[in-house]
């Protein structure tokens, strides 16, 4: 056992963890028949409790349309896994210089356990970078 | 009021007469901050965006804000990286408070932003209060330290104004008021290094990282307690240790490679230079430190035989000097020491045209030359490099060594005196064996 207390014979010099948790989604407006389907193009903002902010390509959709999405979580620990909702375009404001706009949408139908899933792992994360920077280099 | 209420409150009265800056390339992440200030209080006019890292570096030193709310990822530039420049330019850096807001949820990123003492990390997306609940907790440290916070403060500007004993007995108060200290007995450590008591110093940070495993500034700590103790294998645990954690800067990996030499752990070397293959900014000083170690692990390696992973260590250390004739050189020497004559001829038409006339090439020529031809042969090529004059130990005790073979004692013996000259502390390297003699009957 070392002075620091761990085991010599770990691996202890192995590649950091440089994977960032992402959210992408694919957006359909069923009201306008159009779609954003590359997921790069849309960026999520905020995670709400039962819809999303968006930042999408203008004249994606208006307020009231509605919306397919297909909502996609990689890297996180568990893996990565996806579901579809339905969503309603609750606000909109536009961004001109950008050609984007800014819109909240609330799901309306979605499944419960991938959206519990999706704002666990967040929250999660959020608590062990917490804790990780208490450990770290914190007042403790 | 409840609790929240209050430290709202106090919040507001906190940042009532200071500045704050947001920076963020995305203008609606900027507004989205902005307003989630002016809704806690802050008025408008102390609130200053800035969409890119650039100009974030010209308006700090300007502005002075007290609380800085950045991404981590600014464009192609680090926001992490404005930490430094803010604290220096601070009027007061103890009561700055740096904050990040970002999407990258990377262990490299939290970890570098751990080791830099971030006052605060929030995840995109946004989610629920947790942006404004930090906020006012970073503040509140401020506003509101608790007696060790306080205490701890206290102590570290006694260490500033090099009252020690007095920082000591603040400290050791400090100590009482939290359960685990490790903050307490890092600059207890740091009193016993400036005191050059370097196992007093081992104690303090052993019982900061009891208290707390993987407390960042006690690792670094019981590291240079221990170097200064010429505990050298124990010195590289406990930076292998902090690697497991923390991602290796340059300074550190430079003072890992040369442990991993210094202790024999030779495997190690590998799985560093991997490592520097990812650093951005590689500095002369590293490059010289992973192509010195590379070579000898590779020396160590043809020792034990693995040829093939010798000559991959020094492909690798002869690409990554770019050229530079001195690697070259210790390589080839390396070679020639192992009879390893198709290798070190390769190796020695990858120097740049620009070096051949120069020291290292010729003797590199020279260790070839030795490989491949008569003893003749290489005293005349020799003879030619040294009127040129070129001096560098390995050719004279190349021609001393093949003066010895053709019996030109005179010749061995001159070169040898010339030698010792130059070099006095290399006896055993010029000798000049006597001929053995056979008996005849």
């Amino acid at each position: 056992m070392t002075l620091t207390g761990d085991d010599p014979n770990e691996d202890v010099l192995e590649p950091k963890n440089s994977v960032s948790v992402e959210v992408f989604i694919r957006l359909q407006n069923t009201t306008a028949h159009t779609s954003v389907p590359d997921e790069h193009r849309i960026r999520v903002q905020q995670l709400l409790d039962k819809g999303f902010a968006l930042e999408v390509p203008e004249k994606t959709c208006a307020v009231g349309h509605s919306l397919a999405l297909e909502v996609i979580c990689k890297g996180s620990s568990v893996g990565e896994f996806s579901f579809r909702c339905t969503a309603k375009v609750e606000s909109l404001k536009n961004w001109p210089e950008d050609h984007m706009d800014e819109i909240m949408i609330k799901l309306v139908q979605f499944p419960e356990d991938p959206w519990d899933k999706l704002k666990q792992i967040f929250n999660d994360r959020q608590k062990e970078i917490v804790a990780f920077l208490n450990a770290a280099g914190g007042t403790g | 009021m409840s609790q929240n209420e209050v430290l709202e409150s106090r919040f507001r009265s906190f940042v009532s007469d200071k500045a704050l800056m947001v920076v963020d390339t995305n203008p609606r992440a900027l507004q989205f901050i902005s307003s989630l200030l002016t809704s806690m209080g802050v008025a408008e006019k102390s609130i200053y965006l800035c969409d890119s890292y650039d100009s974030a570096k010209v308006d700090i030193p300007k502005l002075k804000p007290s609380i800085i709310l950045t991404d981590y990822d600014l464009d192609k530039k680090c926001g992490l990286n404005l930490i430094k420049m803010y604290r220096s330019s601070s009027n007061e850096p103890a009561q700055s408070i740096f904050i990040l807001v970002t999407a990258n949820t990377s262990q490299v990123a939290v970890a570098r932003a751990a080791e830099e003492e971030v006052e605060g990390y929030v995840l995109k997306p946004f989610t629920g209060s947790i942006l404004r609940e930090t906020i006012v907790k970073a503040a509140s440290t401020r506003f509101e330290p608790n007696e060790y916070e306080r205490l701890i403060e206290e102590a570290k500007q006694l260490i500033a104004q090099g009252d020690l004993k007095t920082a000591e007995q603040v400290l050791e108060t400090a100590k009482t008021k939290n359960p685990q200290p490790a903050l307490a007995h890092f600059y207890l450590g740091q009193i016993e290094l400036a005191r050059k008591d370097y196992r007093a110093a081992q104690n303090r940070f052993q019982l900061g990282l009891k208290a707390n495993r993987i407390h960042c500034k006690c690792l670094i700590g019981l590291h240079e307690a221990l170097l200064g103790q010429k505990e050298y294998s124990e010195a590289y645990a406990t930076l292998k240790r902090f690697s497991r954690y923390f991602p290796l800067e340059p300074p550190i990996l430079a003072t890992m490679l040369k442990l991993a030499i210094q202790t024999k752990t030779y495997e190690d070397v590998e799985r560093l230079f991997r490592i520097f293959e990812t650093v951005e900014e590689k500095s002369e000083e590293l490059i010289r430190y992973v192509c010195a170690a590379l070579v000898v692990c590779g020396k160590f390696y043809l020792q034990k035989t693995f040829r093939s992973r010798a000559l991959e260590l020094f492909q690798h250390a002869v690409k990554t000097a770019q050229g530079n004739p001195r690697i070259l050189k210790e390589v080839i020497l390396v070679l020639a020491e192992n009879q390893l004559k198709k290798e070190a001829e390769l190796f020695l038409q990858f120097f740049p045209a620009n070096f051949r006339e120069s020291a290292d090439y010729f003797v590199a020529k020279i260790a070839v030359t030795d490989l491949n031809s008569d003893a003749k042969t290489v005293i005349e090529v020799g003879k030619e490099v040294l009127a040129k004059d070129v001096h560098e130990p390995p050719i004279y005790s190349i021609l001393i060594k093949r003066m010895n073979e053709t019996l030109d004692i005179a010749g061995a013996q001159d070169l040898s005196t010339e030698a010792l000259k130059r070099w006095p502390d290399q006896t055993e390297r010029f000798q000049v064996t006597a001929p053995e003699r056979k008996e005849t009957k």
